[in-house]
């Protein structure tokens, strides 16, 4: 019935264009019609009295978004690149105002003030071994007087006196250092003998080699512990016997026990706290 | 190969009479946006053949082409305030059924049956099938019936996007810049899939086809 392709080869043939024509004659009949804009008053209908939900707002509102592209991409871009710069721009410093101290002096000014607190606290303790620490040598430098050969201050409490005087022209370091051991001195005079001999000590430890200075953590951990303890009450007593003493404690004392006594004591500019 | 230079022969921009028609569309929406529904009725009547044609094209099924072309008239009147005639109305009305058909294409991809309209056979259409048979009666009846068969079966072998563009420029008559505008792509492009489509039609219906 059905007419092949080959025993149609004699008949015309057609374009592609006029073939796809023919798909234009596919029409519905009028009843179609009819039926179509009944059922699309009943969606139309269905529509005005549905409800609209509040997401259906969000495509519309970023179906807008393709058309603030470049603005937005531009914006955005500027406000990266301003907070980079920003982030990483240098601080500058501004004329007559002195830049904070570095590190180690701050830690030497931090030192030197729980000396004068801890003289406050053990008042009879001048042969605790906290002394100054070697590390307050490169602070120690800067105030005036002060040999940087030797590392000697050559502690005269006069001389401090005239130094506290002439504080304006310290750097805020040196002056505090000078003002924490003027204030010891007057407080306690046997504390600025003791400093005086330490002040002979870091003569002698000058002298030695560098990398003999640096301390072990165990041996500072051991020096702030015992720096803490209540030392001998009597202080006519050698520092032989002292040190005979300390020893015997460390070496009672395991690495971790000697690390969890150190970490309970703590002490501040105004105040030594003991956790238990 | 050969039909190529053929569509590209085709005016690139809008003729007198569709910017004339474009005018009275705008006009129409106008009214329809200060609030007379009515108005939106002579839209519906003006378009909804020619609407429903583009889908029945795409999808080969004339329920789902009733109910997409129903929706995009229903999506069309709730957004009409927001059309800003940067484009004519039948564009505007063309981009939301393409759009809307080619998402339904998406999700009823595994369960697509087909269901034809019956040719008319009138002057232009009734040349062709001439051309093709001698015959009448019940023979011309089958060769018509198998001759849409073919068609239908060629046009679904094409992408979505290819046969898109075939039904809006072969069958619909837009222009390329006017299919670029309502598929979203540049006329390059439109360019570039009516050829695709048309060498991968001619292949399907060669037997129809002159040499």
């Amino acid at each position: 019935m059905n007419e092949s392709p080959e025993s149609r080869s004699s008949s015309p043939k057609v374009s592609l264009e006029e073939l796809l024509r023919l798909k234009q004659a596919e029409r519905p009949s009028a009843e179609f019609w009819m039926q179509f804009e009944q059922e699309f008053r009943t969606k139309q209908l269905a529509a005005a009295v549905e409800k609209r939900r509040w997401w259906d707002a969000i495509p519309r509102a970023f179906a807008r978004l393709p058309r603030l592209q470049i603005p937005l991409g531009a914006t955005a871009i500027l406000a990266v690149t301003f907070l980079t710069v920003r982030e990483y721009r240098q601080p500058e410093i501004q004329p007559g105002v002195i830049p904070s101290a570095p590190p180690m002096v701050a830690a030497t000014m931090a030192d030197s003030s729980a000396v004068v607190d801890e003289a406050e606290f053990s008042v009879d303790s001048p042969a605790n071994s906290v002394g100054f620490p070697v590390e307050s040598a490169p602070a120690l430098a800067s105030i005036p007087g002060a040999d940087r050969e030797t590392g000697s201050t050559g502690w005269d409490l006069n001389e401090l006196m005239e130094q506290r005087a002439r504080s304006s022209e310290l750097s805020p370091s040196a002056r505090s250092i000078a003002a924490n051991l003027a204030a010891a001195a007057e407080l306690e005079p046997e504390l600025a003998r003791f400093i005086d001999g330490q002040s002979s000590s870091l003569r002698l430890a000058s002298a030695r080699e560098p990398l003999a200075d640096v301390a072990s953590p165990r041996d500072v951990r051991r020096d702030r512990l015992f720096a803490y303890l209540g030392a001998p009450a009597n202080t006519a007593e050698s520092d032989e016997e002292i040190t005979v003493v300390r020893e015997r404690i460390a070496s009672r004392l395991s690495e971790a026990q000697l690390y969890d006594q150190v970490r309970r004591i703590g002490g501040g500019a105004d105040r030594l706290t003991l956790k238990f | 190969m050969q039909a190529a230079p053929k569509a590209l022969d085709k005016p690139l921009v809008a003729s007198p009479e569709r910017q004339q028609e474009a005018d009275s569309d705008g006009v129409l929406v106008k009214r329809v946006q200060a609030g007379e529904v009515a108005a939106f009725d002579t839209l519906i009547r003006k378009y909804r053949e020619r609407v429903f044609g583009v889908i029945y094209n795409m999808t080969s099924n004339r329920e789902d082409a009733a109910d997409l072309t129903q929706d995009a008239f229903i999506k069309a009147f709730q957004s009409i305030n927001r059309f800003q005639g940067q484009s004519s109305f039948f564009t505007w009305l063309y981009r939301i059924a393409v759009n809307s058909t080619l998402t339904h294409l998406r999700k009823s991809r595994l369960r697509s049956f087909f269901s034809f309209e019956k040719i008319n056979e009138e002057d232009k259409s009734a040349e062709v099938i001439d051309k093709l048979t001698d015959k009448a009666g019940v023979e011309r009846e089958v060769l018509i019936k198998e001759l849409q068969e073919k068609l239908n079966e060629a046009m679904q072998k094409l992408s979505t996007k290819h046969r898109t563009v075939v039904t809006l420029f072969e069958i619909d008559g837009l222009s390329h810049e006017e299919i670029a505008d309502v598929v979203g792509c540049s006329v390059g492009t439109v360019r570039s899939r009516l050829h695709y489509a048309k060498q991968l039609l001619q292949s399907e219906l060669e037997p129809y086809l002159r040499p």
